[in-house]
């Protein structure tokens, strides 16, 4: 894999994984209306 | 992914794996060049189910094949989970696979059952709770640890340390960068989130600097030794999380 100026490190099977990277984190509480407007 | 970002992380349970795999489609850059990472929910952890996970993300992302691919949380049937992220990734399907929110006792419980070791643990990191118990078994498996929430997610006592706030001063970094710049140099994989372009630039601009080995050592004294945000080991935390909704509501 080749990148932009992000080092890698090397994973225990061998893989190049970028060191730093973007998190699409969003908490459980703003995603359950998704199953509520399921239910209704 | 025009700031320079190659690595994304997302999950079933951020609802979130269409539009990851709209903004790469739409970034036109080379699959080759992105790392994406996705995790497993727990309530496909049942084999048959785990294997349908796998194809689900692959669909919703629109890509053949994940670069990392995580069991989310370490409950319900951990050994089946992990075994269809072995399939999968022999079949090509995932290039890497790991685990997610291990505690010592947890990992104790279940990777000595798996066939392969996991290459990641993604768990919560930062200066106060640096999990060096955990560290030690990792490290002494070659595994790598991936930090959520790597900037305390919103400990302002954090941020107000002097130690941080100096060291931010003599490289003229922000505190954010300083604390991201630890973790990288520790050897921890790190994501931060924001939504704001400012802060999405300067959280990556770390690879300019280094802190001296006596300044590793004083961050590594912020250690509070004690537990995080999330404790996995709690009772009631696998009802609580297969009960907080269906990641499947909207298939």
């Amino acid at each position: 894999m080749t990148n932009t100026n992000i080092p890698t490190f090397k994973l225990n099977d061998g893989t190049d994984i970028p060191s730093f990277g973007f998190g699409t984190f969003q908490i459980l509480l703003m995603v359950q209306p998704i199953k509520r407007l399921k239910m209704f | 992914m025009r700031l320079g970002y190659r690595h994304i992380d997302t999950a079933t349970a951020y609802f979130n794996e269409q539009e990851v795999g709209r903004a790469i489609k739409d970034s036109g850059i080379d699959r080759q060049q992105i790392w994406v990472t996705s995790k497993m929910w727990l309530q496909d952890y049942a084999y048959e189910d785990a294997k349908k996970a796998i194809d689900t993300s692959l669909n919703k992302l629109g890509l053949d094949y994940m670069d990392l691919y995580l069991l989310h949380q370490p409950y319900g049937e951990v050994d089946e989970a992990w075994k269809a992220l072995e399939e999968a990734k022999a079949a090509g399907k995932i290039r890497s696979i790991g685990v997610s929110n291990m505690t010592p006792k947890i990992w104790n419980q279940w990777v000595p059952k798996f066939a392969s070791m996991p290459s990641v643990n993604q768990v919560e990191y930062n200066p106060y709770f640096q999990q060096k118990e955990l560290r030690q078994i990792l490290m002494a498996a070659h595994v790598t640890l991936e930090a959520w929430a790597p900037l305390g997610q919103g400990n302002k006592s954090l941020f107000e340390e002097t130690l941080l706030k100096n060291l931010a001063t003599k490289y003229q970094k922000d505190i954010g960068q300083i604390i991201l710049r630890f973790e990288h140099q520790e050897g921890v994989i790190v994501f931060p989130k924001s939504v704001h372009e400012s802060r999405i630039q300067s959280n990556k601009d770390i690879f300019d600097f280094e802190l001296t080995s006596d300044e590793m050592d004083a961050i590594r004294n912020l250690d509070q030794n004690g537990k995080g945000m999330h404790d996995p080991d709690a009772a009631g935390v696998a009802e609580m999380l297969l009960n907080a909704f269906d990641v499947h509501a909207n298939d």
